[in-house]
């Protein structure tokens, strides 16, 4: 259970799908993206619906995750729909130096005509997908793989067994020498000393202190009362009552391993190991910013049941709680609820990691089948 | 019927139900052999009282402070939202 098939790309990195994605950079293509979405079978939209004067983080990072979505190893090729040239060219000088597969369209190309931006573009992306299906697949090992580790709508039985099993598996990508990116910063309050103590230097650990400390603060600073937002009020009815309670459970999805560093809101890690995202806690914008630094796959563990999934990274979905695995059987993947009969979690690892290495190989995530899977990019402040 | 609750580490002084527990039912907490008399209703999955903890007394999960008791917590207590609070991002005035 050490190796997957997958496709190489081009800059050595391994995807476990084969997707065209169309990536609308401009709010006022925005419509014209999803027409051309609706007319190419196979393709993945993601839309980014705000325009210039975009300031600071908000210009930094959104272009920063265009970046780190087209380069996203699942990602076969990249079909730009964009109105802002400056913008889009910066993509394209990544691409071009990934060697990814990719065309370009701007609404100014076209003499404005969004008519006619649609019929080039359909042509355009369906050229890309008729040149991306050509690769074949091949065997990899697990190093080549980024997890990337969530938690939705949680309960006591989330904390107890589902994270527990998903940090074995963790453990496992990482001791493989692959890559694991856990996020949520806020559900790091309370446990932050003990992440900290496991950081690779004295920098990342006063890091990660400080990242915390940060998103304690803007919460305070805002007259925030955590209780009923995180914990939210699922939470508080699946039996957690703080965020420190909230924390234990949460950060146990990373597994033991050193932590490498700390990464910004979408940012590619430099090398292999445990990274922890600085991320809102929100799972669909946590997922997209786990996709933009190239994770491959997600385990996403719920409580009561979560029906978010990424659109570029197949998402398996987990529960420990019996109740929901039987309730939401279409829409849970991996139900490891035995835990609580008989706390056997070397046997659910291995029943997990098997699940996981087929989903790796093609098996389908609920979310994939019912096409319940989004993008949605964070926003940080005001724009011009 | 048994019915069951499991606690983390030894420090803890709550543990976790695994069965919806009515008033006055005899709780065993599976992994530390103890058994705990409830004394309130607790839904399944919530956390009961493995002590008597004093208002103010650190409540305790897997070795770690999740919060402090708002009030006198008796053993065999429903133990969430109503009587421990964070320690964390608390506002000004409510510490």
């Amino acid at each position: 259970m050490d190796t997957f098939t997958g496709y190489l790309r081009q800059n050595g990195q391994v995807g476990i799908r084969n997707d065209l994605l169309i990536l609308n950079l401009t709010g006022l293509t925005s419509k014209v993206a999803e027409r051309i979405h609706q007319n190419l079978n196979h393709s993945k939209l993601v839309s980014f619906e705000y325009g210039m004067g975009l300031l600071n983080k908000d210009k930094e990072i959104s272009q920063n995750v265009f970046i780190g979505l087209s380069l996203n190893p699942n990602v076969g090729g990249v079909l730009l729909v964009s109105a802002d040239q400056s913008r889009t060219e910066i993509v394209i000088e990544q691409l071009k130096k990934n060697k990814k597969p990719f065309r370009s369209i701007l609404l100014g190309d076209v003499g404005s005509d969004p008519l006619e931006m649609i019929n080039t573009a359909i042509k355009q992306g369906a050229e890309i997908l008729k040149e991306i299906t050509e690769i074949k697949k091949n065997q990899f090992r697990l190093e080549k793989i980024c997890l990337s580790v969530e938690c939705g709508l949680s309960d006591s039985t989330s904390g107890l067994f589902a994270n527990p099993l998903i940090g074995r598996i963790s453990d496992k990508i990482i001791s493989s020498g692959g890559t694991v990116i856990i996020g949520e910063t806020m559900e790091w309050l309370g446990v932050e000393s003990d992440l900290a103590k496991r950081a690779m230097s004295s920098n990342v650990r006063n890091q990660i202190e400080k990242i915390v400390l940060r998103r304690e603060k803007l919460a305070i600073d805002n007259g925030l009362d955590l209780i009923g937002i995180n914990p939210n009020p699922k939470n508080i009815e699946g039996g957690l009552s703080t965020i420190e309670e909230k924390a234990i459970g949460s950060s146990i999805k990373a597994g033991s391993s050193k932590i490498e560093g700390v990464l910004e809101y979408g940012e590619i890690p430099k090398k292999s190991g445990l990274w922890l995202m600085d991320a809102p806690s929100y799972t669909p914008e946590s997922l997209t910013g786990f996709a933009s630094a190239g994770s491959q796959i997600n385990l996403f563990s719920t409580g009561s049941g979560n029906c978010y999934s990424s659109d570029l990274m197949p998402t398996i979905r987990i529960t420990a709680n019996p109740e929901t695995a039987s309730r939401l059987s279409h829409q849970i993947d991996h139900d490891c609820s035995d835990l609580i009969r008989d706390g056997n979690f070397n046997k659910a690892e291995n029943k997990l990691l098997e699940d996981l290495v087929s989903v790796l190989n093609g098996k389908l995530c609920y979310g994939e089948i019912l096409g319940d899977g989004s993008e949605t990019i964070s926003r940080f402040g005001e724009a011009l | 019927m048994k019915f069951l609750a499991l606690c983390s580490s030894d420090n803890d002084n709550v543990a976790y139900t695994f069965d919806e527990i009515s008033l006055g039912q005899k709780v065993e907490i599976i992994n530390i052999n103890k058994v705990i008399i409830s004394t309130s209703k607790i839904p399944k999955y919530h956390k009961i009282a493995l002590n008597d903890i004093p208002q103010g007394a650190s409540i305790i999960k897997n070795g770690i402070c999740i919060g402090k008791a708002k009030k006198d917590i008796d053993m065999g207590a429903h133990i969430h939202v109503h009587n421990i609070s964070s320690n964390r991002a608390v506002l000004k005035g409510e510490r």
